[in-house]
């Protein structure tokens, strides 16, 4: 804490001779100089008296899957009130596969909390408290409009790192218009980048501006090595995505499996002579792209007839966006440059399916399975479009005995094609639920390219043991 | 009623028998008293003899200034050289541990057995004596009493040296001239030996009484009789002396095995001392000629190797034959002129180093001359190498010699590099038995000389030369990654023999044991299949468990290859491989599921983040056998049909597979930073990428160079080209050529992996 306390000291510091220096250009005097750091504090305890009230700490306990094993694990989040009535918005990846979510508020009271929808991709989720009946109205924070921030504006990201509840970090907006696409699955926003300090614990918390105005939704720290690296969700994004949530319980999207490249791609050092439009650098096969005829190369121009561009990485979303609005089922049309002829396409896309599979916990057998998608498990989309694959070993454990693998495909179980978390788990309780049965499975197990049948033998049960002991 | 008469019978004959055994037995039992009684005296007397007849011959060593370098850098340096050069182990051995001896003040003690007056014998174990490094020999009886002794003959006929005293000299125990052999002589022996557990304590044995079993003489001309098997000489021992039942001496034995029943061959001394004999300075001189003679016709050879640098240089292997050290890239020995302008190497390179040869040069004076590589010999190790248009120092009378004989002496001699200079190392040896061999072949059994030694008579005339023989390449040893067998297995050949050999080498090269271009060494012969080995559990559950005998032999197939011999027999994925046999090499080798298989399933899957390749390395227990094969063989493969649920036969010609990653050519871009390689069969199957897709595949790429820039990697396809596909590393290759010709700046890749794909600017021009 003490550390902590030391860090904002030294953060605030030189903002304050900043100001100074600053200060004698635009008019002259001491007592001038003294009101700007009066100022500044004032307007530091403005803003915190706006949305310190309706900051929540958002304890879910969830259902983990991890190490091959189904494990109930309590987390730590934040998280702010939107709604008189309740809603709260926070992370996806805190609420997400909760079984129970408790919130405590400013008065410390604690309130259960029901999910209203989450959306993965974007890392948002929303919640709504179960409040007594004749509760009084809740003190609600206010959004701000991201679209105005501009780089160096101060900004306050408030929350529960590790726990701690309530719990201020201060700085400024590194950037506003950030693509983080390339390594995470977050492709449809542009990130707000602040040195404010954010750690776990934070997430789901507001990124507050001087005027007490929720700019962004603290979500992912700058990890190992990183310090002041911290993103938010712009808060027009998490203003549109939320009332996405209240409305549907869900973000519905189209996918048209286009893997879609900036022209001038100064990540990958990359450019391509046009100015306008969105490169096609990959189609999917099979995918509605395909079957519409795009190809690598080609530029979409239109679609419908609205301009669609992606000059540089940071337009990206916005197109991906446009895109992801198309109505599943009904064809758009796409006005495509290629190699400098213009075409004319007809796009179907579909309704794109849940961002990952569904999870199982194998538990006689020590692992867990998880369904194969296209989206959170490309690599094993690859090799296996339609199936499920081993999530997890616990160890020791009897699929890690028989030398079973996180990441490993399972093809068939017991002579049985596999196709569905479901199937797999509908075979598994009829192989465990057979008395008579020895107590050993053939699996025929994909690992990239390869297949290969593996004995499973869970005679042994490792988790009664581990009771005994 | 009759059955009990017949039972009565009975009891009377067994008890009538009872009683005629037991007189027999009496009478027996006293004669074979007697005997014992009588043996018991002959022994005692044997013994007493023996006190008598044995001397310690006591070897005092001295410092010589170049056995003590020679033995202080004989550790690894020169273990290392033994393996590629030949070098004499044996002889550095002997010397370290007389230079060791002398270290520490003490002496060498063999046992010496008197033979006449003065005179005293040592049986010869044949692997020579460092007479260099002995300063004084006495001779010590068991009074104590000691005496100065020198050499004084070698014997040619018996395996024995004679030492004969400086001036008054033990007397023994006069030998008895005249023994009649016969089957109903009795011999009794003695040997004087060291104590096991107290090395310094001497003592007397006596070998018992020996029957003769085959009593004929050996030969006509010379008296010589076979003793029974027991009387062997120790390592200390001097054979043995031979005793009748007064303890009368008779003969000895000095070694030397028989080569059929095993039996020792025994002397009369008398006659022992009057057959062939040598001087020391005949020995000395025989010694001599040999090593000159050796200087003259062995010329300093040169192997240079292709250096891998992927594999990170040689590593030690370079240096292990001989080249400067670990890292170098060449090694170097010697060959002996065998006429013709050719040079015959009496080593052998291990195989994968031999196909990485990529130049042999003779030293001809001070300059290295360029040869060519003609052969490896499959039946023994040793190549062939041609000076075409040089005028080569030649033997006369090469394939006029008639090889050497057991128990004679003869003069090896080898020649390697010693303390940075050409040396020949020569010594009068001998071999005193014979063994059988690989295909029931009849070998000498030498230890002390050295493989690749040239053999001469003590004459100083050429008579042959030492190689280790090869043995037929056994397809278990295949599966290990091995090419050498058993490498002990010497073999003292006259020159004569081995004529054809040098003047028509292609009729006993091995085909595929030669320098080979890069990418031929790394082709592989295949079947066409990924497998897994089989195991109990899985054998059981798939019911397969009497075909894989209980899970213990089988490699499951998982999937196989087009156009692979495999898909042509009609192998199927399930399927399991039980038994390899390719004809005409040794017997079929069962493909045990323990050991070998297929390395790596999934390939590196399951740590891949983007760039790491998903295929298993080509290199597996199958294609190793077939490889090291070589192509051309027949080859049958039995294997367990899971479709038809039986076991099947299926034969095919060995050849060589299509390229895949690792032999096919890489080709660089030095400019781009950029290596690539032809999408190869197994690459394509692991990225499933249709027959006809485009694409060549990333290897390398460098730190800092304009691929990097444009964010290639290891693994990531190369499909197009300025949007034209890229069907090979020609096609490339043309490609970037062209933009550079047109004064392009960069080159527009789409490039793909694991089926998601981009694009990317590759600047042509810094």
């Amino acid at each position: 804490m003490n550390n902590a306390g030391k860090r904002l000291v030294s953060r605030l510091l030189p903002a304050v001779a900043l100001m100074a220096v600053a200060a004698p250009g635009c008019s002259s005097g001491n007592r001038k100089k003294k009101e700007s750091v009066i100022d500044f504090r004032a307007v530091i305890a403005r803003a915190k008296g706006r949305v310190y009230p309706a900051i929540v700490f958002v304890k879910p306990i969830r259902e983990e899957y991890s190490a091959g094993e189904r494990k109930k694990q309590e987390v730590f989040g934040s998280g702010a009130i939107i709604s008189p009535d309740g809603l709260v918005f926070t992370n996806a990846h805190v609420a997400e596969k909760a079984t129970e979510i408790r919130c405590v508020l400013e008065d410390k009271e604690q309130y259960q909390a029901e999910l209203v929808g989450l959306d993965k991709e974007t890392d948002l989720a929303l919640l709504r408290l179960k409040l007594p009946e004749n509760h009084p109205p809740l003190p609600v924070v206010e959004f701000g409009d991201s679209s105005k921030l501009q780089e160096g504006q101060f900004v306050m990201a408030m929350g529960s790192p590790f726990g701690f509840t309530r719990s201020i970090s201060f700085g400024v907006v590194s950037n506003t218009r950030r693509y983080i696409g390339f390594k995470t699955e977050y492709k449809y926003n542009l990130w707000l980048q602040t040195d404010a300090a954010i750690n776990p614990g934070n997430s789901g918390g507001p990124l507050v501006d001087s005027e007490g105005r929720v700019v962004g939704i603290n979500t992912l720290g700058g990890g190992w090595g990183a310090e002041g690296l911290g993103f938010a969700i712009p808060s027009n994004v998490a203003r549109r995505i939320l009332g996405t949530l209240r409305e549907k319980g869900k973000v519905h999207r189209a996918w048209a499996g286009l893997e879609l490249q900036a022209l001038k791609d100064f990540d990958q050092n990359t450019f391509h002579k046009a100015n306008e439009g969105v490169l096609v650098a990959g189609v999917d096969d099979p995918s509605p792209a395909r079957d519409a005829g795009l190809r690598n190369g080609d530029l979409i121009l239109a679609v419908n007839g609205k301009r669609i561009s992606a000059r540089y990485v940071e337009q990206l979303p916005a197109a991906r966006r446009m895109l992801a609005a198309l109505a599943p089922g009904q064809a758009a049309e796409l006005s495509v440059d290629r190699r400098g002829v213009p075409k004319t396409l007809k796009l179907t896309p579909v309704a794109k399916g849940e961002f990952e599979g569904k999870d199982f916990d194998a538990k006689r057998w020590d692992m867990t399975i998880k369904g194969i998608s296209r989206y959170a498990t490309p690599q094993l989309y690859f090799f296996h479009k339609k199936g499920v694959y081993i999530q997890g070993v616990r160890w020791p454990g009897n699929a890690q005995n028989a030398g079973l693998r996180t990441a490993d495909i399972v093809v068939a179980l017991d002579g049985v094609n596999i196709t569905s978390v479901e199937q797999f788990e509908k075979v598994y309780r009829k192989i465990v639920g057979d008395k008579k049965r020895e107590k050993k499975v053939l699996l025929t197990v994909k690992r990239g390219p390869d297949t290969k049948p593996i004995v499973l033998d869970y005679r042994k049960n490792y988790k009664d043991e581990g009771n005994k002991r | 009623m009759t059955n009990l008469r017949r039972l009565h019978l009975f009891s009377l004959a067994v008890l009538l028998a009872g009683a005629v055994v037991a007189r027999g037995g009496e009478e027996k039992k006293s004669e074979l008293e007697a005997e014992r009684a009588r043996a018991a005296a002959a022994r005692i007397a044997a013994m007493e003899t023996a006190r008598k007849a044995f001397v310690k011959l006591v070897f005092t060593p001295k410092w010589e200034e170049e056995c003590a370098l020679e033995s202080s850098v004989s550790g690894q340096d020169y273990a290392r050289r033994a393996f590629w050069q030949g070098y004499p182990s044996g002889v550095v051995d002997r010397m370290s541990s007389l230079m060791e001896l002398h270290r520490n003040r003490r002496s060498q003690t063999s046992a010496g057995l008197v033979v006449g007056k003065g005179l005293i014998i040592l049986a010869d174990d044949g692997t020579g004596y460092e007479w260099r490094l002995i300063d004084k020999i006495e001779a010590v009886d068991a009074s104590g009493k000691r005496w100065e002794v020198e050499r004084h003959k070698l014997l040619t006929d018996a395996s024995a040296i004679v030492f004969k005293s400086k001036g008054d000299g033990p007397e023994g125990v006069p030998f008895k001239d005249g023994f009649k052999l016969g089957l109903n002589a009795r011999l009794y022996g003695a040997t004087l030996r060291a104590d096991y557990q107290r090395p310094d304590q001497w003592c007397v044995l006596s070998g018992g009484a020996c029957a003769p079993w085959d009593s004929r003489p050996v030969s006509a001309d010379r008296l010589r009789f076979v003793s029974g098997g027991s009387l062997g000489g120790g390592e200390y021992a001097a054979g043995t002396l031979l005793m009748n039942r007064e303890g009368v001496p008779v003969g000895v034995n000095v070694g030397g095995v028989t080569l059929r029943n095993g039996n020792r061959v025994a002397w009369s001394v008398k006659e022992m001392l009057s057959k062939g004999a040598l001087d020391y300075s005949r020995v000395h001189e025989a010694e001599r000629a040999a090593r000159e003679q050796c200087l003259k016709l062995h010329y300093k050879i040169r192997f240079e190797f292709r250096v891998n640098k992927e594999a990170g240089g040689y590593g030690g292997w370079a240096g292990r034959y001989g080249g400067a050290g670990a890292g170098s890239r060449d090694a170097e020995t010697y060959g002996l002129s065998v006429g013709g302008g050719r040079l015959f190497v009496p080593h052998m390179l291990k195989v994968a180093m031999l196909r990485k040869v990529e130049k042999v040069s003779v030293k001809i004076g001070e300059d290295w001359k360029k040869a060519r590589f003609l052969a490896a010999f499959k039946n023994y190790n040793g190549m062939l190498v041609e000076l075409p248009g040089v005028k080569l120092n030649e033997p006369s009378g090469l394939y006029q010699t008639r090889g050497v004989q057991m128990t004679r002496p003869f003069v090896f001699c080898t020649v390697r590099e010693l303390l940075g200079e050409t040396n020949a190392f020569a010594k009068a040896v001998r071999y005193r038995a014979k063994s059988r061999g690989y295909k029931d072949r009849i070998r000498p059994e030498v230890s002390g000389v050295p493989s690749g030694s040239v053999l001469f008579d003590m004459d100083g005339k050429l008579a042959g030369i030492c190689v280790t023989e090869r043995r037929d390449l056994s397809l278990q040893d295949l599966g290990r990654d091995s090419d050498y067998y058993m490498g002990s297995m010497k073999d003292l050949l006259p020159f004569s023999r081995l004529k054809e050999n040098f003047t028509k080498p292609e009729k006993f090269a091995h085909p595929t044991w030669k320098p080979m271009s890069k990418q031929e060494s790394k082709r592989l012969v295949w079947l066409g299949v990924e497998f897994d080995p089989i195991t109990k559990e899985l054998a059981k559950t798939l019911k397969v468990k009497k075909p894989t005998r209980g899970g213990a032999i089988g490699y499951m197939v998982s999937s196989v290859y087009d156009n692979s011999p495999a898909k042509k027999m009609g192998i199927k994925p399930q399927d399991i491989l039980l038994r390899l046999e390719i004809k005409g090499m040794g017997d079929p080798v069962h493909l045990v599921a323990g050991r070998g298989g297929s390395s790596g399933f999934g390939g590196r899957y399951g740590r891949m983040r983007g760039g790491m390749r998903t295929w298993r390395p080509r290199i597996n227990t199958i294609t190793v056998i077939l490889t090291t094969a070589g192509p051309g063989y027949e080859a049958e493969i039995v294997y367990y049909s899971n479709a038809e649920k039986k076991v099947k036969k299926a034969s095919w010609k060995l050849a060589y597979g299509p390229l895949d990653f690792n032999s096919a050519d890489k080709y660089k871009d030095e400019k781009l930073g950029l290596s690539i390689k032809p999408v190869t069969y197994e690459v394509r199957r692991a990225l499933a990428m249709k027959p006809d897709a485009p694409g060549v595949i990333i290897s390398k790429v460098e730190q800092g160079s304009a691929a990097q820039l444009a964010r290639l990697g290891p693994y990531m396809v190369i499909t197009h080209i300025e949007s034209e596909p890229v069907k090979d590393v020609e096609g490339f290759k043309k490609k970037i050529a062209k933009l550079r010709e047109a004064k392009k700046e960069k080159a527009k890749l789409q490039v793909s992996i694991m089926g998601k794909s981009r694009f990317a600017d590759l600047k042509l021009e810094d």
